[in-house]
């Protein structure tokens, strides 16, 4: 299934398996669970649990200022 | 997932402990580690000074003050931002700094290098010789907020520091030998004339956390990276730590442990600096001249050529 990653104010379209998880997620960006957030309908969700959107917001929290 | 704690659905997994949180109880375990922070750091009576530069550390560190001296008669709380002129970077965290003040009735004092130093840190950058803007920004910045911090009477300052920006720091000075900064790290148990000590209230939670913390609260979080980050030595302890906790979780609490249980021997054999008004600025200094008026020294120089 084709998901769409908002990442720092960009899109990116992405492939993904159906039943993904965050962690399926995360190693395709390579990134680390512990360098991100994720968002799904606005609500931050546990990397481990499956994912059941195609629309996927990122925030990265090192933000290095 | 649910809570670990309770029924409701977990909003985080928390790796380094295993347990699923829900928003209730995720808000719960940042804020009893910050209060036992305070504690065991200290919060002295009178203003406490937050240094709220506008990022997510700096919002959730002054809201939490905010929360924990809201019904205390002998604390207040008051934020400084200081602007060091980063064009297309510091103006959209100096506004969140304002907004976020005005909301929540907090003192808020804005200092720029500009008008304090006479250049901004772009201007800076131009002429910065050797040395990254990080250090120009490190040591004028410290000079701005204990200027301010005096001048208002403030009795500490806050700083927004997380888990990984301390694990990183005591990482590098490792690194780098420099044991002797390290025995010098805030939070500061002595208090030196002139030098307003500084607390870290965050210092036990990681950044990951912080920023959680500071979303589900409705901070406005900046993701922007500041455009001199990239020369900054920091960001490969960032990378590297960041890959050892994915491996290792919990490697950052303990590097923070390990300097617990190093710390008293460090203040044993580096006794503090002992600190005389720089002839100057006039702000204490372990040397004649004091670090920010050395750069300004050296920036002046490069300017007249």
């Amino acid at each position: 299934m084709k998901v769409e990653v908002e990442m720092r104010g960009e899109l990116k379209e992405i492939e993904m398996n159906d039943n993904f998880t965050g962690e399926d997620l995360l190693e395709k960006l390579n990134l680390s669970p512990d360098a991100v957030i994720i968002i799904v309908d606005g609500v931050p969700v546990p990397y481990k649990e499956r994912i059941n959107s195609d629309r996927i917001k990122i925030i990265q929290v090192a933000s290095g200022g | 997932m649910n809570c670990s704690k309770c029924s409701k659905k977990s909003i985080t997994f928390i790796r380094y402990n295993g347990r699923y949180l829900c928003r209730e109880h995720f808000i719960e375990f940042v804020e009893k580690r910050v209060k036992r922070e305070i504690r065991k750091q200290g919060l002295p009576k009178g203003k406490i000074a937050v240094a709220l530069s506008g990022g997510k550390d700096s919002l959730v560190a002054c809201y939490l003050i905010w929360k924990v001296t809201r019904d205390d008669r002998n604390r207040s709380v008051l934020a400084i931002t200081v602007d060091e002129g980063i064009n297309g970077y510091r103006e959209k965290t100096v506004k969140i700094a304002r907004d976020f003040c005005n909301e929540y009735g907090i003192p808020h004092h804005i200092i720029s290098f500009k008008r304090e130093i006479g250049l901004t840190l772009d201007e800076m950058s131009k002429v910065r010789g050797n040395l990254a803007e990080c250090t120009y920004c490190g040591v004028f910045r410290r000079y701005c907020l204990n200027i301010v911090a005096n001048e208002i009477n403030a009795s500490a300052i806050a700083m927004g520091h997380n888990l990984d920006d301390v694990s990183q720091t005591i990482l590098m000075n490792f690194v780098r030998g420099d044991i002797e900064r390290m025995a010098r790290m805030a939070p500061h148990k002595k208090i030196q004339p002139g030098l307003i000590p500084r607390i870290l209230p965050l210092r036990s939670i990681p950044e990951k956390e912080t920023t959680l913390y500071a979303y589900v609260n409705g901070f406005e979080i900046s993701e922007n990276e500041c455009p001199y980050a990239i020369r900054a030595m920091r960001g490969i302890y960032r990378d590297f730590l960041i890959q050892l906790e994915e491996k290792h979780p919990g490697s950052r609490h303990s590097i923070l442990k390990s300097f617990f249980e190093i710390e008293e021997c460090l203040h044993n054999k580096f006794s503090p600096a002992i600190l005389n008004p720089c002839k100057k600025c006039g702000q204490p200094s372990s040397e004649k001249i004091c670090m920010a008026c050395q750069l300004l020294e050296k920036i002046k120089g490069e300017i007249s050529f």
